[in-house]
């Protein structure tokens, strides 16, 4: 598993220092974007570039050949989707916390997470990965799997704005880079007692059908 | 004991079928597997690595299930090209592939690494096909496997390292006792290495015998073409007349052909004088079907 893990990032590596390590902060700081929608437009490039690299190289052939499992081949990605989703937001918590000690007399209102957040990102995350990940597995065609996911992300996140609207308070204006601040909102108001323990495990059961899915489908494929 | 074993294999895709295939693949011992274009034989090593599914019928490899995926830790592979990520170098294949294997032996590795004139540090993307070639050699001979599978290893190599590679190979056979397995279309190669031959044609065995079996038993005949009529073809695997003489592949006892003396000449049968006739005579055979 680690071995796999590890190839992931040695294929993310220039994608993961320019993306994750320079623009996501970059993005934050300079114009204030939403850092949570930021985080889960930089874990889908991250995740499908990884299924461009196997689709072009066919190296899924070589991968199945070695002594390794196929469920851990499946299982691994999975693996480093939530690595990404959660190293990617400790550095933006990180460099919030900076931010804010540096720029503390400036009056800016930077929005930096609490552990709900957190919550809420991890299982926003694996929600992402959940979704991304058996696609790529159940359409040989990597760009059609790819039109698909788009479509599919952009359909969550157009019906989860007016919610996210309403929640935060925005009356008569959007103002985008404060709507993140809503997703706690969102989980506190729709899910019942314990709202962040019930979304931990319906994030956890979904994450966890995909898995197995994408593992049946891995399994019966030719490659 | 054989090293493998496919017990009635069965497989259907959209454009091909394969159907009842039984074959045993020898310990100790070099087979090869040959057969023309599109005949099943990448289909049998794919099945045999794991990367496709028979529909029916069970693989055994090293005496285990081959969806064991611990039975591949004794198994080295060499696909028909180097199927890994074009911009990684050998160093990070390396650091990739060494970890799965209990056996990896650095040592051989850049003994071979050496060997084969390969550079670490560069990109695969930039290598030459024979570079990919032996660089798929370099990967499945260092974890010393039992057991090596080659899917066309000789494709893309130049002449010179062909011969390297097969030298190698029966080298490695003699001092090892490893099992070597491979599909080829360079039937010469394994004329020289091939102790057991598997001939697939159009998803099926055609043959599966030793190599001193088929010396035995087959021939090429060469005559005038006056001596060629409707009852002698009857005699030949397959026959090719031209205007100056016949060719045919004879199988059985070539003393019938004494009582012709001088007129017949009689050749041992090379692999490729069997790939050729019995291809040609199950393709007419098939059309003959298809016509009546």
């Amino acid at each position: 598993m680690i071995q796999l893990i590890k190839r992931d990032l040695l294929l993310n590596k220039w994608a993961g220092l320019v993306i994750v390590v320079i623009l996501l902060p970059l993005a934050y700081i300079s114009i204030n974007l939403p850092i949570t929608t930021l985080l889960m437009l930089v874990i889908i490039p991250m995740v499908s570039s990884l299924f461009y690299a196997d689709d072009k190289s066919h190296s899924m052939r070589s991968v199945i050949a070695m002594p390794v499992a196929k469920a851990v081949i499946v299982r691994s990605r999975y693996a480093y989707g939530m690595l990404i989703v959660i190293v990617a937001m400790l550095y933006q918590w990180l460099i919030g916390h900076v931010i804010v000690h540096m720029l503390e007399l400036t009056g800016h209102d930077y929005f930096v997470y609490d552990w709900k957040d957190m919550t809420t990102i991890v299982c926003l995350g694996a929600i992402v990965v959940a979704i991304c990940i058996p696609l790529y597995h159940l359409m040989s065609n990597f760009y059609a799997a790819t039109i698909v996911l788009i479509c599919i992300m952009y359909v969550l996140w157009f019906t989860s704005l007016d919610p996210l609207v309403t929640v935060t308070g925005m009356q008569d204006h959007i103002f985008f880079n404060d709507i993140d601040r809503g997703y706690t909102l969102l989980v506190e108001k729709y899910l019942p007692f314990p709202p962040y323990l019930f979304l931990a495990l319906g994030a956890a059961f979904l994450f966890f059908l995909s898995m197995k899915l994408s593992e049946y489908v891995f399994l019966k494929r030719d490659h | 004991m054989n090293a493998a074993e496919l017990s009635s294999i069965t497989k259907h895709r959209k454009d091909f079928s394969m159907e009842n295939i039984n074959m045993t693949i020898p310990e100790g011992f070099v087979t090869g597997l040959i057969g023309p274009n599109g005949s099943g034989k990448t289909t049998i090593i794919r099945m045999m690595l794991g990367l496709m599914q028979p529909d029916h019928g069970e693989i055994t490899l090293l005496g285990t299930t081959h969806k064991d995926h611990r039975v591949k830790q004794h198994i080295g592979f060499v696909h028909d090209d180097l199927y890994m990520y074009d911009h990684f170098s050998i160093k990070q294949m390396k650091s990739f592939i060494a970890p799965f294997y209990t056996h990896w032996n650095e040592d051989l590795f850049q003994a071979y690494l050496e060997a084969f004139h390969l550079p670490y540090r560069k990109k695969i993307k930039t290598f030459s096909q024979g570079m990919k070639m032996k660089c798929s050699l370099l990967f499945a001979l260092a974890h010393e496997p039992e057991f090596l599978i080659m899917d066309e290893p000789a494709a893309g190599l130049d002449p010179v390292f062909r011969r390297e590679l097969l030298d190698l190979l029966q080298e490695k056979m003699l001092n090892e006792n490893q099992t070597l397995f491979l599909s080829t279309h360079q039937t010469a190669d394994l004329d020289r290495i091939a102790d057991y031959i598997v001939f697939i044609n159009e998803g099926h065995i055609v043959l599966q015998k030793s190599m001193d079996e088929i010396h035995e038993r087959f021939h090429v005949v060469k005559g005038k073409p006056n001596m060629i009529d409707a009852d002698t073809k009857e005699l030949f695997v397959g026959v090719h007349v031209t205007d100056t003489g016949f060719t045919g592949l004879f199988a059985g006892d070539p003393a019938i052909f004494d009582v012709y003396g001088s007129e017949i000449i009689i050749e041992k049968a090379t692999l490729e004088d069997l790939m050729y006739f019995v291809t040609k005579q199950e393709r007419e055979a098939s059309q003959n079907d298809t016509t009546y």
